[in-house]
């Protein structure tokens, strides 16, 4: 399946190289999400993580003559759109707070596909964005690339150019200060529905 | 999901990806490609292009013909008095002085041709050119593309 899903993005990468330029759509609808949602956990402000997010698939787009075809087309993005949002950062003066910006739409699908009360999605929502707005920029980044897009060990270590043992020493480290987070704003871990995709 | 004493890390890492499924990411939003390729079709049809004076092989070959001027002026022409009347030729180009080289006494030739004025010259023109790129460089990576002349050098 990944090897698949990267075979199909090297070749709408040639074909953009060869100047069909609609093809870097299919490219952006694939990846936008994850983009978006790196851009968000580092931003924490949803206008400018949609700014980052479309700066840093033009970044590619102008770039992509660069790109070496032997890396993962995916990998290479999540690097620029790691760099632009850390960019963003070191020319803010002040930290920001959480956004209270949670997606009343995302809740709503989520909430009619799980049967969820949306008292208790919204809950969830909360409780897991303030904890994760309270890590680091670098454990948000590892939270996100590791539960929220299901990366590899390996692929992280390609896009934030960390060691393997440094990767996995740190997500280590995240975990258990996600949990602990986790149990203070709530007591024990809320309940769940959905199914452990790993 | 429940908080347990001592639990383990893959216990923890069991209930925290089964949250985060629950939650799912964020989406962006429903416009967000077609802003894109609007933005990127737009860059596309500006049509502006910068395009080098002078290409990155000529500035290769310039930098090879000072650098054997310069090893030439040392190696072959060692005596400052038997200059071939080529070269003084084209020293002659500049005949102004910046310095007046009876201040200094170069015992070297190499430091003797370095500083004749035709040399400074030079020098200041390719800083004045490279100055000129590094502000142009500068624009272009701000997305601001000023349209002062449209050249560019590397």
């Amino acid at each position: 399946m990944g090897k698949e899903r990267n075979r199909e993005d090297l070749q709408w990468v040639q074909a953009v190289l060869q100047g069909d330029t609609r093809a870097f759509g299919y490219l952006a609808d694939r990846y936008k999400d994850f983009v978006y949602t790196l851009s968000f956990s580092l931003l924490k402000q949803r206008e400018e993580a949609e700014d980052a997010a479309q700066d840093a698939f033009v970044k590619a787009f102008r770039n992509l003559s660069g790109f070496r075809q032997d890396a993962k087309f995916s990998t290479w993005l999540y690097r620029i759109a790691y760099n632009e949002c850390i960019t963003r950062l070191r020319k803010r003066k002040t930290t920001l707070p959480v956004a209270d910006g949670w997606d009343e739409q995302h809740l709503t699908e989520k909430t009619e596909a799980d049967e969820m009360p949306w008292h208790e999605r919204e809950e969830q929502y909360r409780r897991l964005h303030g904890a994760i707005g309270e890590l680091s920029e670098t454990d948000r980044l590892l939270v996100v690339l590791y539960y929220f897009e299901r990366l590899p060990v390996e692929e992280i270590s390609a896009i934030t150019g960390w060691g393997i043992s440094n990767v996995k020493t740190k997500l280590f480290r995240v975990r258990k200060k996600l949990y602990d987070k986790l149990l203070r704003l709530s007591g024990e871990m809320p309940s769940l529905k959905g199914e452990n995709k790993r | 999901m429940k908080h347990q004493e001592n639990i383990s890390e893959t216990e923890m890492d069991k209930q925290l990806d089964s949250l985060f499924s629950s939650v799912g990411a964020e989406h962006a939003p429903a416009d967000f490609t077609r802003h894109l390729m609007q933005r990127i079709n737009q860059e596309e049809a500006s049509g502006f292009v910068y395009k080098p004076v002078i290409s990155k092989v000529a500035w290769m070959v310039i930098g090879l013909a000072v650098a054997a001027i310069l090893l030439a002026s040392v190696f072959l022409f060692p005596d400052a008095g038997s200059t071939p009347a080529v070269i003084q030729k084209l020293t002659g180009i500049f005949s102004f002085q910046f310095l007046d080289s009876s201040l200094f006494h170069f015992e070297n030739r190499l430091l003797q041709f370095l500083s004749e004025s035709h040399v400074l010259l030079s020098v200041l023109a390719v800083t004045a050119v490279m100055g000129w790129q590094y502000l142009f460089m500068c624009s272009r990576n701000t997305g601001k593309r000023k349209r002062i002349s449209g050249m560019m050098l590397f």
